[in-house]
């Protein structure tokens, strides 16, 4: 499942499945190895509360990129001292995350150039 | 589920996860639960009680089973691949193998049919019993007609070759015997227009057997008697018993005449070379011939005289009989000759064949008949 946000909105599940993948890319870049928990949390806070990561994208996800090998995991004691399992990514995770940006930057950019500012969205709808 | 076939690639292929099931199971189930628990923690940290946040947390962190199906699938996905290949390697390997064994049993059945077939001929040349080689067709066939034993249809042998000769023993004619001075052999070649008759006698075609015509298929051979008691003029019967010293010398007759048609023959045993014949009639007896007469051919334009030289024999002791001897000595482009004497004796005919390379004079060449003094003169 794609990643809920906050408003209701209809974004293609592709689009956010890569999405969710290149997050945890960002997240574990950011801050370290940390556990499923702990990045659904912090996708959540970056982001201000916009996007919450449902725990049936959020595992699967994890899983897929552990097996691909842009992730690796241990089991190890949590900051509450309790066995949780850490993911911390991988050289070629890193590489990947790397691809991904540049490739949601230019889409974002694109989209952005079509969708035009709120000024300019305004001035379209009062010509219509 | 063991994997044979697949131990061989994997080295090639995705690792899959070590870990059993109920390891995966495990695992799955310790990272779940402490999500669930942070989670409740986090949500009682709001200000719920831990039922409320128990199950919230619960209801947010959505459907566990399928969470964790979902993510054994994702664990077992490079083993499921594996056990596929496995599966069509199998199959694979499997037609090969039909593929292969349907090949020997083609080759086998073949060699034991191949087998089975020579033991069948060994047996049958063991008990003689062979099948007998089809027989060829006969080129064609001859008839026979007359004084033989078995007159009738005969077929020519395989390779078409029969000479006249040949066939006369095969259907066995009669033996030259006191009575029977000769045997007239009649062999008619073709049919209507192009029908063709030549005349032979045994004892000619005995004397030299190079003239001995071959065969052809739709011959007609005519064989009859040639006896004692033929028409003609009085003493000409031969004595009982009678030799060439009861006979008077010959001579040529005043009244013979040389007939000088030169005529070319086809040759039936040399299709490619001609044959000259000449004709020589005389109102005389001639089948009185007896000693060693000779004759002479002359050509204009030419120095030496062509010598004929014939002479008679008896044979058989009352037959008279006239052959060449010795036919031509000093004119090269005469290749050889051959005396027929007619039926009633009164024509005596004269084959000569040229050698190659015979000059086109040759083809006006006439008979000088010399006298006796002159045949007298001549060489031996």
């Amino acid at each position: 499942m794609p990643p809920r946000t906050a408003r209701p909105s209809s974004t293609s599940p592709e689009l956010l499945q890569g999405t969710l993948d290149m997050m945890i890319l960002r997240v574990l870049e950011t801050g370290g190895s940390n556990h499923g928990y702990g990045i659904a949390r912090r996708i959540r806070q970056m982001s201000e509360e916009v996007l919450i990561v449902e725990e049936g994208s959020l595992y699967p996800a994890l899983h897929r990129l552990e097996k691909r090998g842009f992730l690796r995991s241990d089991w190890r004691p949590s900051e509450n001292n309790r066995r949780a399992k850490f993911y911390s990514l991988t050289g070629e995770g890193r590489e990947k995350l790397r691809t991904e940006t540049d490739l949601w930057r230019d889409l974002s950019t694109a989209i952005g150039r079509v969708m035009g500012t709120p000024r300019e969205r305004g001035v379209l709808s009062a010509e219509c | 589920m063991p994997l044979p076939l697949i131990q061989l690639v994997r080295p090639w292929l995705p690792t899959p996860d070590p870990r059993t099931d109920d390891d995966l199971s495990r695992d799955l189930e310790d990272e779940f639960t402490f999500h669930l628990a942070r989670l409740e923690e986090e949500l009682a940290a709001d200000g719920r009680d831990a039922a409320a946040a128990h199950d919230l947390a619960r209801r947010r962190f959505g459907d566990v089973d399928s969470i964790r199906r979902a993510c054994v699938r994702i664990a077992r996905k490079e083993e499921r691949m594996l056990q596929k290949m496995n599966l069509v390697l199998m199959i694979v390997v499997l037609l090969m193998l039909a593929a292969v064994s349907v090949q020997m049993w083609r080759a086998q059945s073949a060699q034991t049919e191949a087998i089975r077939s020579l033991g069948e001929q060994l047996v049958a040349l063991r008990v003689g019993t062979t099948a007998a080689p089809t027989p060829q067709e006969p080129p064609g066939q001859v008839y026979v007609t007359g004084a033989v034993n078995r007159s009738g249809t005969h077929n020519l042998p395989v390779n078409g070759r029969m000479t006249l000769l040949q066939l006369l023993s095969s259907v066995g004619h009669t033996q030259i015997q006191r009575g029977i001075d000769d045997i007239k052999i009649t062999l008619t070649s073709g049919t209507g227009e192009a029908a063709r008759t030549r005349i032979y006698r045994l004892t000619e075609l005995k004397a030299e057997p190079a003239t001995v015509p071959f065969l052809e298929p739709g011959d007609v051979v005519d064989v009859s008697l040639i006896t004692s008691n033929l028409p003609g003029p009085a003493g000409s019967a031969s004595a009982p018993g009678g030799g060439s010293t009861s006979r008077p010398p010959f001579r040529v007759p005043d009244d013979a005449r040389l007939v000088g048609t030169w005529e070319h023959v086809a040759d039936q045993t040399q299709p490619e070379a001609t044959r000259w014949s000449l004709t020589i009639k005389s109102t005389d007896d001639i089948t009185n011939l007896s000693g060693d007469p000779e004759g002479a051919l002359a050509a204009p334009g030419i120095a030496h005289p062509i010598r004929l030289r014939f002479k008679t024999s008896r044979m058989g002791g009352a037959t008279t009989n006239v052959e060449i001897l010795d036919s031509f000595e000093t004119v090269g482009y005469l290749q050889h000759g051959r005396f027929v004497l007619s039926h009633d004796g009164s024509t005596l005919t004269l084959n000569l064949s040229p050698a190659p390379g015979a000059p086109p004079e040759a083809e006006r060449l006439v008979f000088t008949r010399i006298s006796t003094e002159e045949n007298a003169a001549l060489p031996d």
